[in-house]
This record gives structure tokens, C-alpha cells and sequence, in this order.
């Protein structure tokens, strides 16, 4: 056997190398150069602000930039500000009311799965096991029966 | 543009062996150039920089679009180890040998697209790319005992394609 043999390893390396490095690059299709260039039309014929930042003249991007920051430090500015008024707190205590249903919703919730785990502790691991090996089947299945169609579907000869 | 289109549309073409995928890589690997065309205009650098997103591009492509595939893909597309091809790979002395090598390099450029993706990948890094064991294995997320694995069975798997001819006879190794 020569697998993982070092000096067999070593040549085939360098035969493989040579061949690979030889190939000349391959010749890009026709297509190519126009479908860039009437990209790029059709990328000019858009307003500036539908361009990507990046496209945008230095002082628009400079300004731009400026004016997120500027954006941005006058939210947290406000909304600081804002946090400290009088009537922010009891704004809050209202707000968290309407969401006291909640807590119900969850307990209920917290019912139901100690009621799955009680079950579950019935039923023993092995028919547990069983129902997971039965949906990862079913999962791997799907995913074979989706590869398979996608390989035959774009298999080009 | 015109001057490197042939090694963006390479670089991908060895990458994702795909006609179709390399040219929208090559496509978008220009429209990002153009972006930064005022950098790039006058930069020494430009041909590595193409050469560098052509490559992150088409492992983003690979990673976002086959990954969840190559599994079955490799199940599907078999060894192809019945047809192969003898070729030797001398120097070309004269116009007959250029021909002839002409044709060779066609050979092992679709021998190479034929392999699959898990073994194609590291093996165009490593021998084209030039990236080491270790550069492959963090930019494809994998250990590096499987890229050196890949790496080996990809070679193997060309060589029987294309039996190529190696220095003092391998099987007396």
C-alpha cells in the first residue's frame, strides 16, 4: 500500500503540482464583459442615493457619515433625557400592567411541561429514543430525497 | 477588467466548477472592483486583490448554497475511476507538443472539476491558491487532519484519473 507513505506522499505532491500549476487560466466567457458593463449602466442610471454608499462622492460620504453620528448621539441624548422625567416611571408601571396577563400565560405554559415531562417519565426513554430515531429518520429522508432531486435536476453532462 | 478576466473567471471556475456560478462570481468580483475603482486604478496590487475576493467569493458560494448538499452530492457523483486518461506531462519542445499539451491541461482541468467539492476545494487552495495546510483548514472550518485527508485522497483520485507519471516509479515506493 503507499497511502500516507511520506516519500510517495512527497512525490505525488510535487506530480500533482506541476500538472496543476501547467494548466493556463481558462478563457472567461463572451458574456462576461457586457453583462458587467450594462450592470454598471444600469447601476448609473439610478439616482445617486439608490447607489451603494461606497459609489457616493468623498464630501457626500463625509456629510453622510457626519450627520448619522450626529443622528445617532442626539437619540441617545433624548432619549436619557427622556428617561428622567416625572412622568416616564409611572408611564412604565401603566405599561407593565397591560402585560400582567402574561404572567398567567406563562405559568400555564410551565403547567403543560411539567405535565410533558411527566409523560415522558410514564413512557421510559426507550420509546422516547425511538420517536427521536423515527423523526431524524424522516429528516435525513426528506433531506436524501431533496439532494437527489437537486443533483439530478442540475446534473449537466 | 479585460486583462484579468480570464484569472477571476478562473479562480472561480477551479473553485465552484460550475460555468454558470463562476461567471456570476466573476461578475460580482468586477462590480465590487468597480467600486473601489479609484483604489484600484493605479495599485501594483490589483491583480491579488481580484484574485483574493474571486477566492472568498466562490468559498462564500460553496458555503452558503452546497454545504447542506455535499454529503449526498459525494454519494451521487462516484469515484469515476473508470475513465481514465494517460497523459504525460513533458515539456513542450516543439509547435506538435504545445498541441498535444494543449490538450492535456483541457484533460486535467476537467478531471480536477470532476472531483468533488470536498477534495476540488483544499486541493486548488493548497496547489493554486498557494494557502497552507493550516490557512485551509481555518478558512473552510474544518480540522486539519480532514484537509490533509481530502488533500491526499484528491490527489490520488487525480492521479488514477490521469495516471500521471511520477518520479522513480511509485510503485516501487
Amino acid at each position: 500500500m503507499n497511502d500516507m507513505n511520506p516519500d510517495y506522499e512527497k512525490k505525488l505532491e510535487s506530480a500533482v503540482d506541476r500538472a496543476l500549476k501547467a494548466m493556463p487560466p481558462l478563457e472567461s466567457p463572451g458574456s462576461l464583459l457586457p453583462r458587467v458593463m450594462a450592470t454598471l449602466q444600469k447601476r448609473h442610471a439610478l439616482p445617486w442615493y439608490h447607489q451603494p454608499w461606497t459609489m457616493w462622492s468623498q464630501p457626500m460620504r463625509l456629510t453622510s457619515l457626519g450627520l448619522l453620528i450626529a443622528a445617532v448621539s442626539a437619540l441617545f441624548y433624548l432619549g436619557f433625557e427622556f428617561s428622567r422625567l416625572e412622568g416616564v416611571a409611572a408611564l412604565g408601571r401603566e405599561v407593565g400592567s397591560w402585560f400582567s396577563g402574561l404572567s398567567a400565560l406563562i405559568s400555564a405554559v410551565g403547567v403543560l411541561l411539567n405535565a410533558v415531562i411527566l409523560v415522558a417519565k410514564h413512557l421510559g426513554t426507550g420509546f422516547i429514543f425511538g420517536c427521536v430515531l423515527a423523526l431524524a429518520l424522516g429528516y435525513g429522508l426528506c433531506m436524501g430525497l431533496g439532494s437527489l432531486w437537486f443533483r439530478v435536476a442540475l446534473y449537466r453532462k | 477588467m479585460q486583462s484579468y478576466q480570464n484569472m477571476v473567471f478562473s479562480t472561480s471556475m477551479r473553485l465552484v466548477a460550475n460555468q454558470a456560478e463562476a461567471e456570476d462570481i466573476a461578475q460580482e468580483v468586477f462590480l465590487k472592483a468597480y467600486e473601489r475603482f479609484a483604489e484600484l486604478r493605479e495599485s501594483p496590487t490589483a491583480g491579488g486583490w481580484l484574485k483574493k475576493v474571486a477566492t472568498n467569493m466562490s468559498l462564500n458560494h460553496l458555503s452558503r448554497y452546497r454545504a447542506r448538499w455535499s454529503f449526498f452530492s459525494e454519494l451521487v457523483s462516484g469515484g469515476g475511476e473508470d475513465d481514465e486518461i494517460a497523459i504525460d506531462f513533458a515539456d513542450p519542445s516543439d509547435l506538435q507538443e504545445e498541441v498535444a499539451d494543449a490538450d492535456t491541461h483541457e484533460v486535467v482541468g476537467q478531471a480536477l472539476q470532476k472531483l468533488p467539492a470536498a477534495q476540488r476545494v483544499p486541493l486548488v487552495l493548497y496547489h493554486l491558491e498557494g494557502l497552507s495546510y493550516e490557512e485551509i483548514a481555518a478558512r473552510l472550518r474544518v480540522s486539519l487532519g480532514k484537509v490533509k485527508t481530502d488533500i491526499f485522497r484528491g490527489r490520488e483520485a487525480l492521479r488514477k484519473k490521469l495516471r500521471l507519471r511520477l518520479e522513480d516509479q511509485l510503485n516501487r515506493v
